[in-house]
């Protein structure tokens, strides 16, 4: 009976572990069957045109735009919002006296708190008429529906029209917006997560090579580059990583801004002013989160599952990678 | 990145002001000239964000920064008789960007819309890359070149970014409050949401009432939920190492770093399965929820709060556990070999010991989980309705964060009744999230001097 703590805390442990095992193996079997239904298959599933059932009447399940998607969605928000948050770390830890250092954090700490859905809904109402038609997707679709897309600033919205036109369920083209958009906001999400542990990383900087670098002679720039970054390298890894799997993971920013699915590659492949949405939205029009639960069925479904299954690997790498390159840096620099 | 600028040159090169040639006016004026130059340069590229119009001056205000730059080596070449290596390498990135400004009409969709949007976005991001830093070299020679001008003419390429930043959150927030405020009346909180075919027409009520208590509701569930595991785990890899704790820690951050789309996918399996034979008993109605119609037959509906309570405590277990282990692992020695040396067991220290001297850590991350937890709509997203069915745990799930979403993506008879208060059930939700984070801060440092006595471990 003494051992109590030690089996309460091991029951409560195992938690954790059953739940993952369960929801991988889930994902994993339903996924299966995607792969080994007589019209989907893996030579289906790497084609790069997708198209639904339910829109079109022709069902084509390539998952390569939407792969490229996430990859350009990790791109674009990790390259804004990592030289922001390094600044915002390097001001508040290095630079700026420790009151607005203060300040900054407890601001960040407070912003950390806005919901993805709240990004999402200022999206499409403030920021994308805003900058209309600068970061608003294809717009050569705009020829085929005007009354959906390309509105000037000034008259947004359009009497008559509600604010949310052109954002119907089911509609491929969604939010009609490009992914540099939700990428811009995605950045937004993720830098009060990624900064402050930027700045604990800094601040983990033992004191000695710093004092040793300004003695002989150093500015306080020169340092920061030469000693203090390489020291926190390792902490950077890790804040980078947190960001990428909030970007990764995010679903509700790139439904609302991208919309539902990629219909085809984008043409060229790096032009982020076209609307590729991630594999979370693509999945998450597969299952089906417009209709009921019992909608999920057939090939639509399972294919609804190897886009999780397909964002699980996407994690799984990411994670590895950051830890191998953390462990790298850790070691050269401890 | 600047030239290696020796103070001894310097000092022998100045003269006394009575006696110094025209040329050594003209030299000194030629950075603070080239710093307005790079000004009117970096204007123009974030005016070229928001306007089309502006193309043409992109070759224009490249030609400026080039005379710019050239203006700043000329001057560190006549002061200092050296070549300033940075100011030369960000001359050619000119010129390369020059290059790239004048193919840009090409690129892409010619002239169409697009290409001018590509064009002018280009510009905007090509103009901002070479001129932030020609401003840090130009500030260092308007600063006089010394050391200490060198560290200070780096907080344009700080602060410009982190203002920025700062000043899209406040845009956004401001926004919020300004479309939000005006629809939160007494009626749109207290009224509650229904729509029945009464005879052929359509009755509809509105108000946010089950919403706004469903989220309360889902925040408490999901703490009650989370609190035991997460410490449970917490204290388990922290104290008990071994292959068994390293199997569980590695368990508990996959699942953090696993997108939250896969326990929305999860979830809806979860319902799916339990819904399968359509059975309506206890268990499949504790699952999917159930609701009694006035003929007082129950009907199964998408996922209980219960479901969405369980799996979103998933998105909380983790953080509470790295708190906890925070908190054991900032113990100091002597407080825990102290109360082993007075006879404490096990459980007397876990209780009376560790959970104490972690409580803040465990607090901060309880409010941070659940604030999350609050603002989550993906995980709803498969197992939840619209509240007409009130509130509790055999209900339909739902919450302000999914009115949202359902109230620009739903069903168009939901829109229209809903659609009105989908900026207030925002501001709402970012009261709660924003009160919860806050309250985070300011439990820490309360619990802190309760249980610590003050004594700081940082």
């Amino acid at each position: 009976m003494r051992a109590w703590p030690k089996v309460v805390s091991l029951s409560m442990g195992l938690v954790p572990v059953v739940v993952l095992i369960a929801m991988v193996a889930n994902v994993a079997a339903n996924s299966k069957k995607a792969l080994t239904a007589a019209d989907v298959g893996l030579r289906e599933l790497a084609d790069t045109k997708f198209s639904s059932l339910f829109l079109s009447g022709q069902a084509h399940y390539g998952l390569a735009p939407a792969l490229w998607g996430s990859i350009e969605l990790l791109i674009i928000a990790t390259t804004l919002a990592f030289p922001i948050a390094l600044a915002m770390a390097v001001l508040s830890a290095e630079f700026a006296p420790s009151i607005v250092g203060r300040v900054m954090r407890t601001l960040l700490g407070v912003m950390s708190g806005i919901p993805p859905i709240i990004y999402a809904l200022m999206a499409i109402v403030f920021v994308a008429p805003f900058m209309v038609p600068k970061f608003t997707g294809d717009l050569s679709y705009s020829s085929v529906h005007p009354e959906k897309i390309g509105f000037a600033p000034a008259d947004w919205p359009p009497p008559g029209v509600p604010w949310n036109a052109g954002a119907f369920p089911w509609d491929p083209t969604g939010g009609n917006n490009s992914v540099l958009l939700a990428g811009i906001l995605l950045a937004l999400l993720a830098i009060p997560f990624m900064a402050p542990l930027i700045e604990d990383a800094l601040r983990n900087v033992p004191n000695e090579p710093k004092q040793a670098s300004l003695a002989l002679g150093a500015g306080r720039w020169y340092t920061l580059w030469r000693v203090t970054l390489p020291h926190a390298l390792a902490g950077i890894v890790s804040a980078v990583r947190l960001g990428m799997l909030k970007v990764l993971g995010d679903l509700m920013i790139a439904l609302f801004v991208v919309g539902y699915a990629a219909p085809n590659f984008p043409k060229p492949s790096w032009d982020v002013l076209e609307r590729t949405a991630p594999l979370t939205a693509t999945g998450a029009g597969l299952i089906g989160g417009l209709g009921t639960p019992s909608a999920c069925r057939g090939a639509e479904c399972s294919v609804g599952y190897v886009t999780a299954l397909l964002l699980l690997i996407m994690a799984v790498v990411i994670v590895a990678v950051s830890t191998i390159l953390e462990r790298q840096f850790r070691k050269r620099f401890a | 990145m600047c030239a290696s600028v020796s103070s001894t040159t310097r000092s022998t090169h100045g003269l006394r002001d009575a006696q110094r040639p025209l040329l050594d006016y003209v030299s000194a004026a030629l950075p603070v000239g080239a710093l307005a130059g790079i000004s009117v340069v970096l204007f123009v590229a974030c005016l070229s964000f928001s306007l089309n119009s502006l193309d043409g001056y992109r070759l224009p205000a490249v030609a400026l920064l080039a005379a710019s730059l050239a203006a700043i080596t000329v001057h560190a070449r006549y002061e200092d008789r050296a070549w300033d290596r940075g100011a030369i390498v960000l001359l050619a990135s000119t010129a390369l960007a020059g290059a790239m400004l004048s193919w840009l009409p090409e690129y892409a969709y010619g002239h169409s819309v697009n290409g001018l949007v590509h064009r002018s976005l280009f510009t905007a991001i090509i103009l901002l890359a070479v001129a932030l830093p020609s401003m840090c070299i130009a500030l260092f020679y308007v600063l006089g070149a010394t050391p200490t001008a060198r560290d200070r003419s780096w907080y344009p390429l700080l602060v410009l970014p982190v203002a920025a930043a700062f000043g899209a959150y406040g845009l956004i927030l401001a926004r919020l409050i300004e479309k939000g405020a005006p629809d939160l009346s007494w009626h749109a909180v207290t009224g509650v949401y229904s729509s029945q075919l009464v005879g052929s027409a359509i009755v509809s009520e509105s108000g946010m009432r089950n919403y706004i208590l469903g989220t309360l509701l889902l925040i408490a569930m999901t703490a009650l939920i989370a609190l035991p595991i997460g410490i449970g785990v917490g204290i388990f890899v922290s104290e008990y190492e071994g292959w068994l704790a390293r199997i569980v820690g590695f368990s508990t951050a996959m699942l953090r770093a696993i997108s939250v789309f896969i326990l929305a996918v999860s979830a809806v399996s979860l319902v799916k399965w339990v819904g399968e034979d359509d059975s309506t008993g206890p268990f499949s109605n504790l699952i999917r929820g159930v609701y009694t119609d006035a003929a007082g037959f129950d009907h199964p509906t998408k996922g209980s709060f219960l479901t969405a309570a369980m799996f979103l405590s998933l998105l909380v277990i983790p953080v509470i556990a790295r708190a906890t282990e925070e908190g054991l692992r900032s113990l100091p020695r002597d407080i825990r070999e102290g109360s082993t040396a007075l006879g404490a067991t096990d459980g007397h220290a876990l209780l009376r010991v560790l959970l104490p001297w972690a409580a803040p850590n465990i607090m901060t991350g309880l409010l941070l989980g659940t604030a999350e937890a609050a603002g989550s709509v993906t995980v709803l997203l498969f197992i939840s309705g619209n509240g007409q069915y009130g509130v509790g745990p055999q209900h339909e799930s739902t919450s302000l964060a999914y009115l949202i979403f359902d109230a620009g993506r739903g069903t168009n008879t939901f829109k229209e009744v809903m659609g009105q208060y989908q900026f207030s059930a925002a501001l709402l939700l970012l009261c709660i999230t924003f009160s919860l984070t806050i309250g985070s801060l300011v439990l820490r440092q309360k619990f802190a001097s309760r249980y610590r006595a003050g004594i700081s471990y940082e």
